[in-house]
C-alpha cells in the first residue's frame, strides 16, 4: 500500500516504530523529501534509527541515516574518504555524552576541585569547538549539537543546590558556553537534550539493563522522546516558521458566545472554566512576543467584539495586539485570503485556530496550504495543542523576527495612507523612504542568508544560501549586496539582496535578486538594481546577464528584466550592456549610499 | 506458549529481523538469520518487553539466542 498522509503515523512501542520505519525505508510512503543525516556520537547511537526515521517521516522527510563508529568525531572529519563524507550529509548531529567524557563528572562530581572542573569544562568546549572548526568549509549541511545533561541523577541525593559550585550549575554553565560557540558557527544549532532528559525524568531516562548489558544509554521511553524532539529540531533548522495565527473568538479566546450569552456572561478569569481561556490567551501573547502576527476571523457583530475588548480590562490579549480583524458573516476562507493579502504573507505562513470543526474543514478544503490546528474538544487542552503544533518552531530568533509586529503595524499605517494618496508615486513620496546599502559583512550575513532562505515571491532565482555558502561566494569574488530601508513609519531593516559574480571573466551574471514581501511595490527593486549595476560598472564590468527561474511562487517577477531595459536572449536569460546605460532612479527615495 | 502469544512473537521477529513469518521456525537463530546481530537482538528484547508488558532479567535477555529459547524463557513471564 502506498501511503501519502504522514501526519497520522502514530507509534507508541519500539515494535511499531521499527515496523513503520521499515515501511518508510521500503518506499511505501510517497512524496517525502529526501534528507541525509549523519550522526556522530560518543556512544553507539544506531538504536535511535527507527525513531528518527519514523518521526522525520511524520514531518514529511525521508531520511537516510549514517552513524559514524562511536567516538570517531575527528577521524571521520579528517579522513576525506570516510563514511561520513560518503554519506553526503544535509544535517550533521553531534552528541557528546558527559558520562562518556568523564564518568566521574556524573557519579563522583565532588571529587573534583574547582580548578579541575574549570579545566574539564574548557577541555570539553575546546573539543567541540575544534570539531566545528574542522567541519567548516568541508560540509554545507546544518550542524546540530546536543547540549549536555546528566542521565541518572546528580552525584549527591539532596544537597547539590547549596554547594558553592554545584553539579547543576556546572552543567548550566557548560550549556551556556556551548550555545555561545554554536551561535558563532554558521548554520549551527543546539538540540536541547538537557530539556528532553528533564521532560522524561532521571528516573525513567536510563534502563539499567540496556545500559550495562549493551551500553545503550537510553530507555525505550527516552529513545521515543529523543526521536520526537530531535526530529522537531532538525525540521526547525530546515524550514521557515509560520508568521501569523488567525484566531476565532467565541469559545476560542473566551468561553461562550457574546451574541447569544451577552458580554457579561462569557467565561474568562481566574476560576474554572474561564481560567482555561485565560491560559490560552497567555499562550497567544507569548507567540505575539516572539514576533507572530495575530489576526481574527470571527462570525460576529463587530460592535459587540469591540465592546468586549474595551470593557474587559482583564483580557490578556488586547485589540492593539491584532494586525487585522475580520469580523463579519462572510465565509472564513475568504477572510483568511484577505488577511494574507493585507499582511502580504503567503497562506503557507498562516496557522488557523478555531474551535468549530465545521469551519476548520471548510477552510482546509478551500485553502489546502494553510496550517489548520486540530483543536481539542476541551479548552483545557487548547494551549498544549498550539504549543505542540510545531508550525511556529524556530531555533534562532533574529532581531528582525522579534520586531515583526512593529514592522507590520507600520505596514498597516502605510496601507491606510495608500488609500488616501492619489497616485502611487505620490503615496511613495509621502513615505520619505531612506535607503542604505552595503556589501555583506559579519554583521549582516545572517540576515542576508535568512532572506535567501525565506523569500519566495519577489525572488528571481530562488537560490537558497547558508551563511557558509555566502562566505564561500564572497571569498571567490562574488558581489553580495544588501539594502535596508527606513521611512516615516519605521525602520524595516534589511529587506533586499542582490548577488552577482563574474566567474566568466568577460561578463557579470546576476545570481540572486530578491526583495522581502514586506516592501514589494515600493520601487525599491529599481533602486537595488541601480546600485548593483553601478557597483558592477565600478568594477569595470560592462556586460550583465540576468536570469529568471520560475518556481510557481515568483510569477510576479517574470517580466522583471524586460521592465528594466534588459534585452531578452531566451525565455530565462536577459542581457544588458552597461556601456550605454544611464541611471534612472526614483527621485522620491533618498539614498544614503553604501556602508 | 499460547497461539495468540506465538503469533505476536512471530510478527515481532519477522518485522525486526526483516524476514517473512513463514521462514521463522523454532531453530531460527543468529546462525540462520543474517539480520540477527547484537543491535537487532536488543531491538527484539525491547519489543518483546513492550508488547508483552514484561521486564526480562539481564541473564534471560542475553540467553534468548534462538526462537526455541525465546519461547522457553518467555513461558514463566507469561503465566
Amino acid at each position: 500500500m502506498i501511503n501519502s498522509d504522514f501526519s497520522n503515523i502514530d507509534c507508541k512501542s519500539p515494535f511499531e516504530y521499527i515496523k513503520v520505519s521499515r515501511d518508510i525505508e521500503g518506499g511505501q510512503f510517497e512524496g517525502l523529501k529526501r534528507l541525509n543525516i549523519s550522526c556522530m556520537s560518543s556512544y553507539t547511537a544506531q538504536v535511535l534509527k527507527p525513531y528518527i526515521v519514523t518521526e522525520m517521516a511524520k514531518r514529511n522527510y525521508d531520511v537516510s541515516l549514517y552513524f559514524s563508529p562511536y567516538n570517531t568525531f575527528e577521524q571521520e572529519i579528517l579522513d576525506k574518504d570516510s563514511g561520513f563524507f560518503y554519506s553526503k550529509p544535509n544535517v550533521i548531529l553531534i552528541h557528546f555524552r558527559i558520562e562518556d567524557i568523564d564518568e566521574n563528572l556524573s557519579n563522583n562530581f565532588y571529587s573534583f576541585t574547582k580548578k579541575e572542573l574549570k579545566n574539564k569544562k574548557k577541555y570539553i568546549l575546546d573539543r567541540v569547538q575544534s570539531i566545528l572548526e574542522m567541519l567548516e568549509g568541508k560540509v554545507s549541511g546544518n550542524i546540530i549539537v546536543y547540549n549536555f545533561s546528566f542521565s541518572e541523577s546528580l552525584s549527591v541525593p539532596i544537597h547539590d543546590p547549596m554547594q558553592s559550585f554545584s553539579q547543576d550549575r556546572f552543567i548550566s554553565e557548560l550549556n551556556y558556553d556551548l550555545a555561545c560557540i554554536c551561535k558563532q558557527t554558521p548554520s549551527c544549532y543546539i538540540f536541547d537534550y538537557y530539556q528532553v532528559v528533564r521532560f522524561v525524568g532521571y528516573k525513567n531516562w536510563v534502563d539499567l539493563k540496556l545500559l550495562l548489558l549493551a551500553r545503550i544509554p537510553f530507555s525505550v521511553q527516552s529513545q521515543i522522546a529523543i526521536g520526537e524532539t530531535l526530529s522537531r529540531t532538525i525540521v526547525a533548522s530546515l524550514e521557515t516558521p509560520c508568521k501569523c495565527i488567525v484566531l476565532d473568538l467565541d469559545n476560542t479566546l473566551w468561553g461562550g458566545i457574546i451574541g447569544e450569552d451577552g458580554i457579561s456572561n462569557i467565561q474568562f478569569g481566574n476560576e474554572f472554566p474561564g481560567v482555561a481561556f485565560k491560559r490560552f490567551q497567555q499562550t497567544i501573547l507569548n507567540l505575539y512576543n516572539q514576533g507572530v502576527l495575530l489576526a481574527v476571523s470571527s462570525k460576529n457583530d463587530e460592535k459587540l467584539v469591540l465592546d468586549i475588548f474595551n470593557s474587559r480590562q482583564d483580557f490578556v490579549i488586547k485589540l492593539k495586539h491584532f494586525s487585522v480583524l475580520k469580523i463579519n458573516w462572510d465565509n472564513k476562507a475568504d477572510n483568511i485570503l484577505e488577511i494574507s493579502r493585507e499582511l502580504n504573507i503567503g497562506l503557507d505562513s498562516i496557522v488557523f485556530f478555531d474551535d468549530s470543526h465545521y469551519e476548520r474543514e471548510l477552510v482546509k478544503s478551500k485553502l489546502p496550504e494553510l496550517h489548520v490546528v486540530n483543536v481539542p474538544e476541551s479548552p483545557l487542552d487548547y494551549s498544549l495543542a498550539l504549543i505542540s503544533h510545531e508550525a511556529f518552531d524556530y531555533l534562532y530568533l533574529t532581531e528582525e523576527d522579534k520586531a515583526r509586529n512593529k514592522y507590520y503595524k507600520s505596514e498597516q499605517k502605510r496601507f491606510s495612507l495608500s488609500h488616501k494618496a492619489e497616485s502611487i508615486d505620490d503615496f511613495l513620496a509621502k513615505l520619505n523612504m531612506k535607503v542604505t546599502t552595503g556589501l555583506v559583512n559579519d554583521v549582516t550575513i545572517a540576515r542576508v542568508s535568512q532572506l535567501t532562505m525565506k523569500t519566495n515571491q519577489f525572488n528571481l532565482t530562488t537560490k537558497r544560501y547558508s551563511i557558509s555558502d555566502l562566505e564561500k561566494m564572497v571569498n571567490e569574488g562574488a558581489l553580495v549586496l544588501w539594502l535596508s530601508v527606513e521611512d516615516n513609519f519605521g525602520d524595516s531593516g534589511i529587506v533586499g539582496v542582490a548577488i552577482a559574480d563574474n566567474s566568466e571573466a568577460n561578463y557579470w551574471k546576476i545570481d540572486t535578486f530578491l526583495l522581502s514581501c514586506r516592501v514589494i511595490g515600493r520601487k525599491l527593486d529599481q533602486v537595488l538594481l541601480n546600485i548593483l549595476l553601478e557597483e558592477i560598472k565600478r568594477r569595470e564590468g560592462f556586460l550583465v546577464y540576468g536570469e529568471y527561474i520560475r518556481t510557481g511562487k515568483n510569477e510576479q517577477v517574470s517580466l522583471f528584466y524586460d521592465d528594466n531595459g534588459f534585452i531578452k536572449e531566451s525565455d530565462f536569460c536577459w542581457k544588458k550592456d552597461l556601456s550605454v546605460w544611464k541611471i534612472d532612479s526614483p527621485d522620491f527615495i533618498e539614498l544614503r549610499g553604501m556602508v | 506458549m499460547k497461539e495468540g502469544d506465538e503469533k505476536i512473537l512471530y510478527e515481532i521477529i519477522s518485522k525486526i529481523l526483516d524476514i517473512p513469518i513463514d521462514n521463522i521456525n523454532d531453530d531460527s537463530s543468529p546462525d540462520t538469520i543474517e539480520a540477527w546481530d547484537s543491535l537487532t537482538h536488543l531491538n527484539l528484547i525491547m519489543a518483546i518487553e513492550f508488547e508483552f508488558k514484561i521486564k526480562l532479567s539481564p541473564e534471560d535477555s542475553m540467553d534468548m539466542l534462538s526462537v526455541r529459547l525465546i519461547k522457553i524463557i518467555l513461558e514463566p513471564y507469561l503465566q
